[in-house]
């Protein structure tokens, strides 16, 4: 390899770092150090955040449609009142463990995707539904409101998995991390339309 | 100061104190302002379309829950009985019912009510006497009366109004058209939501206007 004459690297040294080596180069290369890095974090947390919120309405309508679906029938199970569902799997539920709870906690399941990957490893959504006020159960017949307008409360709770690894940590996700990472909660009430006695 | 004529393992020192160097950073720490504000603006406004439909399912609650707050009217003179909307003795004002909305519609968005995203703290509630011209246009100028208008539009309300007369078993089982539209509750809503990365520039709340539900009483299939 040729010797470098004052000022000037040697002919054959790679372009890249003849550039790095010039003064010009180096400016704008450390600029880019400084910017690039963070607008790419923003980028990410932006694209996390509103799957999040995607996320986040889906877990609401399914709550708010298992609570509607049980203030229609005004119980977790009646046969009088209660149509079942198909599952996840297309299959009928069985009308002898059927709750509109079990139906709200697997259609939440299915938001975790085919491979569980929006749930954190480990843990599973779930939802609870309770009746306010209910007869003894029956055969057929499982948390029967006492009257119509009867109050029912569905809360669902989804472990959400972010989309990038960058929003695990506080720096990568620019502060977003705690809002990234807390699982996904939601509540609904509703008014029973039928209950056992009106 | 040329490169070469600086100390070794001082090439950083040599490009702070180069003009150049300087300007680059002075650029960057300028920038970020314009950077922060076109993130902050997608943020808040993927947040306000988020609470738009919060908001929307939750009126659409509120609606149900009102309507299903009911009575039936029974005629000796052999005549079909009629449901009505509200309590017995409301004298089909359903007022009553447009209580259980309202306060069913408080209840479903407690969580997020006072210094949290929705800054109303209460909700001046309004309710409109029956109204007999149901048609869908015109149920929807009502509303739109009701929640936009000068006094009330940008302002923290919470409207309900009855809209049809009450049905017949028979008219409960008659699928909707323009001579039965139907026989339900509308509820609306004025909402105030606080923004988070937009306040920086003096964009503190946003406004979310005629938030609508609507739930009609119908009986189960078979009749």
């Amino acid at each position: 390899m040729p010797e470098a004459t004052q000022g000037v690297p040697p002919s054959g040294t790679p372009r890249l770092v003849r550039w790095l080596r010039e003064e010009n180069g180096f400016v704008e290369a450390t600029t880019a150090i400084f910017v690039l890095p963070f607008i790419a974090f923003l980028i990410f947390a932006l694209i996390d955040v509103g799957v999040n919120l995607r996320y986040r309405a889906l877990v609401d309508n399914v709550t708010q449609n298992t609570a509607r679906s049980l203030a229609n029938d005004g119980a977790q199970y009646w046969a009088r009142t209660t149509v079942l569902p198909a599952g996840p799997d297309g299959a009928i539920y069985s009308a002898s463990t059927f709750t509109w709870d079990k139906y709200g906690t697997d259609q939440l399941k299915e938001l975790c995707g085919a491979k569980g990957e929006r749930c954190k490893k480990g843990q599973q959504p779930k939802m609870v539904c309770t009746v306010a006020r209910t007869v003894p159960d029956a055969v057929g017949a499982r948390s029967v409101a006492v009257t119509k307008n009867t109050k029912v409360q569905c809360t669902s709770t989804f472990p959400y998995e972010p989309v990038s690894p960058l929003s695990k940590t506080t720096a990568t996700s620019v502060g977003f991390n705690g809002f990234l990472n807390s699982p996904i909660k939601s509540s609904v009430t509703a008014l029973t339309t039928v209950g056992a006695t009106g | 100061m040329s490169r070469r004529s600086a100390p070794d393992g001082s090439r950083m020192s040599a490009w702070w104190r180069a003009e150049r160097g300087f300007a680059s950073l002075a650029i960057t720490i300028l920038s970020m302002p314009l950077i922060l504000a076109a993130f902050g603006y997608g943020f808040d406004s993927m947040r306000l379309s988020y609470f738009h439909s919060f908001l929307t399912s939750r009126a659409e609650a509120a609606a149900a829950a009102g309507a299903s707050t009911t009575y039936t009217k029974k005629f000796s003179s052999g005549k079909d009985a009629t449901v009505v909307i509200g309590e017995f003795g409301d004298d089909e004002g359903g007022n009553a019912a447009m209580d259980v909305a309202y306060n069913n519609y408080l209840d479903n968005t407690a969580s997020k009510r006072g210094t949290k995203p929705l800054s109303c703290d209460k909700l001046a509630l309004k309710k409109r006497l029956p109204d007999r011209d149901p048609t869908p246009g015109e149920l929807d100028s009502q509303m739109k009366r009701l929640l936009g208008s000068p006094g009330y539009r940008d302002t923290c309300t919470f409207a309900s109004q009855v809209v049809g007369d009450p049905v017949s078993g028979v008219k409960l089982c008659s699928p909707s058209t323009e001579s039965n539209p139907g026989y339900g509750l509308v509820v609306g809503a004025n909402e105030r939501v606080t923004m988070t990365f937009l306040q920086i520039v003096g964009v503190d709340e946003q406004w979310l206007n005629n938030i609508r539900g609507v739930a009609l009483i119908r009986a189960a299939d078979v009749c």
